[in-house]
């Protein structure tokens, strides 16, 4: 039950991240081709390294708030619920598909991951959603490449977030503990 | 795997990370050598540098390892030589 909430609410952490730094994103681009820090992707691929396809339904209530919030985003794409659904399935088939390739790096499976693997595989669920949000919508190669980087900054950026976050509680204890 | 098992690897995944990065401060010898000198100190914040170096947790360290983390962790700003550089002793500032 902890392990239900914790992963939830790391979820919704990531989408209040992402409209906490939206502003950063309308300030580099404008109009529809915003750059937004798609955090909540990188959690997705967090959640999807440690808990394989427990983690669709972890991040299931943090997706939903995605798309009643991401609907007030102008310069956003629409995303149906539909979509919604594609991006929580992706991550976790990135990493099964990655296995089947010989590339194992889940958490349970693989005998360790680097953070760069992480990085790796969100790139490649993140050109997967990419794809799915610009076809969804009618190609449009340069939404393709707002929406990829978007996600992929959005996998790097929560591990930079969690990195600083356990650097500070590690540094906020006396250094003899 | 427990819960905690997960975080632990999570953890370690951003701690390696952090190193990676060229963020961490210590290694794990330097630690080691603050840790004694913090434990031999007490409740003070002084201390010899010979206790320090014949304190367990250190013991396995050779002599020139422990001095060139002593001189780390003085570059580093979390020891100090009391009065001169000779003396052996150290002051603990943080």
């Amino acid at each position: 039950m902890i392990q239900t909430l914790g992963a939830s609410a790391f979820s919704v952490c990531g989408l209040a991240l992402m409209l906490l730094l939206a502003p950063l994103g309308t300030m580099v681009l404008v109009g529809p081709l915003a750059l937004y820090i798609y955090f909540p992707h990188g959690c997705r691929v967090i959640l999807a390294w440690m808990y394989g396809t427990r983690s669709i339904v972890l991040a299931a209530p943090a997706a939903a708030a995605e798309v009643y919030v991401l609907s007030h985003f102008e310069s956003l794409l629409p995303t149906s619920p539909l979509l919604i659904i594609a991006f929580l399935l992706v991550p976790s088939l990135c990493f099964l598909l990655a296995a089947l390739f010989g590339y194992e790096r889940r958490l349970d499976r693989a005998h360790r991951t680097n953070w760069r693997d992480i990085a790796l595989i969100g790139a490649a669920s993140a050109a997967v959603n990419a794809t799915a949000i610009t076809f969804a919508n009618g190609w449009n190669g340069a939404v393709w490449a707002i929406w990829f980087a978007g996600n992929v900054l959005g996998v790097i950026g929560i591990l930079v977030v969690l990195m600083l976050g356990f650097r500070l509680m590690r540094q906020s204890r006396p250094p003899w503990l | 795997m427990f819960r905690s098992t997960k975080i632990a690897s999570l953890r370690n995944l951003l701690f390696e990370m952090e190193q990676e990065l060229g963020l961490v401060e210590l290694s794990d010898v330097q630690r080691d050598v603050y840790y004694a000198a913090r434990m031999t100190a007490g409740t003070g914040d002084t201390v010899q540098g010979e206790d320090v170096r014949h304190h367990p947790l250190i013991a396995r360290i050779s002599r020139p390892t422990f001095y060139r983390a002593v001189k780390d962790l003085i570059e580093a700003g979390y020891i100090s030589h009391i009065d001169s550089v000779r003396s052996g002793r150290y002051r603990l500032l943080r």
